[in-house]
C-alpha cells in the first residue's frame, strides 16, 4: 500500500491545536506524521484544501449492529431479560456487521463504537469496542471485553419487578443484585466448575475491566459511585443525566462519565432533568466527559448535532470535540489506537466539508486504517 | 422530537436542499396556512399577532440561541432566565443585554 498524503485541510489532531493548511501522512493504515511535513515523492496526494480533517468520532455507548431498527423482534438482541444477572452474555455474539447502523455510523464520521447490551438487567453482560467496517465482528474488534454493563434505576425495576414479578422491584433491589454478584465473585473458585459470569466479575474486581453502570438520576449516580468504592473497582457512569446536579461530587469521585443521549424527549421519570447544559457544567467542574448517542435512541447521524448543542449550552468547542474523540478513546482503553491524529495511531479520519458543528457540514469521506469506508476518494 | 429542535430540523432541511427562505417559511407561514391561522400568525405584518423571536445569530445554525420569545407583545421567555409566561418587564436595547448577562436584570 502506497503512502497517502492528505494536504491543505484544516486539521484537528485533538491532542494538539488545530492547524490550517496542514498535511496528514499515512502509511500501512497508520498515521506517519501530521502537521507541516514534507510529502514523500512516492506518496499518493489528496488535495483537501477547504476541507476539515478530524479523527473519526468514537461513540462510546451504542447498540450499533445489535438492537435492530424497524426490523422487529427477529432482529432485536438488546436485552437478555430471562434473568436479572447475565454477565456471561457477550454483545460480541449478537453484532451483525451487515446491519444498516454500521453504514449510518460510517456516513456520520464515526469509526469506532462501543456496542453493549441494554439496560434491562442490573448486570447485563460484556461490552465490546469495534471499528465500524468489516464483514466479521472478529476482524472489527478493538477491545473485548471493554466493560461489564450494569444498570440502575427504572429499567431493571420495570423489566424484572413489574413485568416478570421477580427481583429487583425497587432501587434497593437493583443495588443488592449488583452487590451480591460482586460479592459472589470474591468467593468464586473455578476449580469447582467454571462460571462464565463470575469469571468476568473477577476481572472487574482485578480492575482489568471496568463496570459501566447506567445511571440517570443523581441518587443512582451516587449509588454507582458507592458500589465502585465498596469493591474498589473501575467505573464509568453511563448517561449521567442528572450529573450537573451533583457535579462537585462527580469531580471529587474522579470516575469518567459518558453523557447522552440528549437529543430527544424526556421519555422517563429519571430523565426529567435532561439538559444540554450538563456537558458544559461537568467540563467546568473538571469531570472526564464523553458524549454518546446510545444509537438507535439518538440516531448516530446526529452525534455531531449533540456536540454542537453542548457547545451552544456552554461547553467549549475544543472540549466537545475531545468528548467525541480522545476522551471516549481513553475511557474505553483504546487511546493507543484511536481518538486523535498522532503518529503511530490508526489512520481513522474524516474529511468534512465544514466544521462538523456547522449546520451545513457534510462528511466528504470517512477513512478507517487508511481506506475509504464512506464517500469517495478525492 | 422535542419542540426545541424545530430550528435544527429546518437547518438540516437546508443541508439537504431547501433554500434558507424555504426552510424558514416551512416553520412559520406554511404551517400557519395549513392550520388555518395565517390571519393571526406565521408572518410579521401589520395587524398580525406580535408573536416574535429574537435570535442571537442565524436560526438555521446549530449553535444559535433564542434571546427572547414574545407572544402577543409579552416576553414569555428570555435567555438565561428560564421562566415561562411571567416576565413582563420593559426591554432595553437587545445588543446591550446580549453583550452582558442575557436576561439577568429582568425579574420574574
Amino acid at each position: 500500500m502506497a503512502k497517502l498524503a492528505i494536504t491543505g485541510a484544516t486539521i484537528y489532531p485533538i491532542s494538539s491545536p488545530p492547524m490550517a493548511g496542514a498535511t496528514l501522512l499515512v502509511d500501512e493504515g497508520k498515521i506517519l506524521a501530521v502537521g507541516r511535513v514534507e510529502v514523500p515523492s512516492d506518496a499518493r496526494v489528496i488535495d483537501a484544501r477547504g476541507l476539515h480533517l478530524l479523527p473519526g468520532f468514537v461513540d462510546p455507548h451504542t447498540h450499533v449492529g445489535l438492537w435492530g431498527e424497524g426490523d422487529g423482534l427477529p432482529a432485536y438482541d438488546g436485552n437478555e431479560w430471562t434473568a436479572n444477572t447475565t454477565a456471561q452474555v457477550r454483545a460480541l455474539d449478537a453484532i451483525n456487521p451487515f446491519h444498516v447502523s454500521f453504514e449510518d455510523a460510517r456516513s456520520a464520521g464515526v469509526t469506532t463504537v462501543q456496542t453493549l447490551p441494554g439496560s434491562g438487567n442490573p448486570i447485563g453482560g460484556e461490552m465490546v469496542v469495534v471499528k465500524t467496517r468489516g464483514r466479521t465482528v472478529d476482524e472489527m474488534v478493538l477491545r473485548q471485553p471493554s466493560g461489564l454493563k450494569g444498570a440502575l434505576g427504572e429499567n431493571p425495576k420495570r423489566l424484572h419487578g413489574q413485568n416478570h414479578k421477580r427481583m429487583p422491584a425497587s432501587r434497593m433491589g437493583v443495588a443488592a443484585v449488583i452487590r451480591q454478584y460482586l460479592a459472589r465473585a470474591r468467593e468464586y473458585d473455578p476449580a469447582k466448575g467454571r462460571d462464565l459470569g463470575l469469571e468476568l466479575a473477577r476481572r472487574v474486581l482485578d480492575r482489568e475491566v471496568p463496570l459501566r453502570l447506567h445511571a440517570h438520576r443523581a441518587d443512582d449516580i451516587m449509588t454507582a459511585i458507592r458500589i465502585a468504592r465498596e469493591f474498589a473497582i473501575d467505573l464509568s457512569i453511563e448517561h449521567c443525566t442528572e450529573g450537573w446536579m451533583v457535579a462537585d461530587a462527580l469531580a471529587e469521585a474522579g470516575y469518567p462519565v459518558n453523557l447522552g443521549p440528549m437529543l430527544g424527549g424526556r421519555s422517563k421519570v429519571e430523565t426529567a432533568n435532561m439538559t444540554f447544559r450538563n456537558p458544559g457544567i461537568l467540563e467546568k467542574a473538571g469531570v472526564h466527559v464523553s458524549l454518546m448517542t446510545d444509537h438507535p435512541f439518538v440516531p448516530i447521524a446526529h452525534h455531531r448535532i449533540q456536540g454542537a448543542l453542548a457547545v451552544r449550552e456552554g461547553m467549549s468547542e475544543a472540549g466537545a470535540l475531545r468528548a467525541m474523540t480522545l476522551n471516549p478513546a481513553e475511557m474505553l482503553g483504546v487511546a493507543d489506537r484511536v481518538g486523535s491524529l498522532e503518529p503511530g495511531k490508526d489512520a481513522d479520519f474524516v474529511l468534512w466539508s465544514d466544521h462538523p458543528f456547522r449546520a451545513k457540514a457534510r462528511v466528504v469521506a470517512t477513512y478507517i486504517e487508511g481506506c475509504v469506508v464512506y464517500g469517495s476518494e478525492l | 422530537m422535542p419542540e426545541a429542535y424545530l430550528n435544527i430540523a429546518a437547518a438540516l432541511a437546508v443541508r439537504e436542499g431547501f433554500t434558507p427562505e424555504e426552510a424558514l417559511r416551512a416553520v412559520t407561514l406554511t404551517p400557519a396556512e395549513i392550520l388555518g391561522v395565517a390571519d393571526r400568525v406565521g408572518a410579521i405584518t401589520t395587524g398580525r399577532d406580535a408573536d416574535l423571536v429574537l435570535w442571537d445569530g442565524d436560526p438555521l445554525e446549530l449553535t444559535t440561541r433564542v434571546a427572547w420569545t414574545m407572544v402577543e407583545g409579552r416576553i414569555v421567555y428570555q435567555d438565561g432566565h428560564g421562566g415561562v409566561g411571567c416576565v413582563d418587564a420593559p426591554l432595553g436595547p437587545a445588543q446591550n443585554r446580549l453583550s452582558t448577562h442575557p436576561g439577568k436584570e429582568v425579574g420574574c
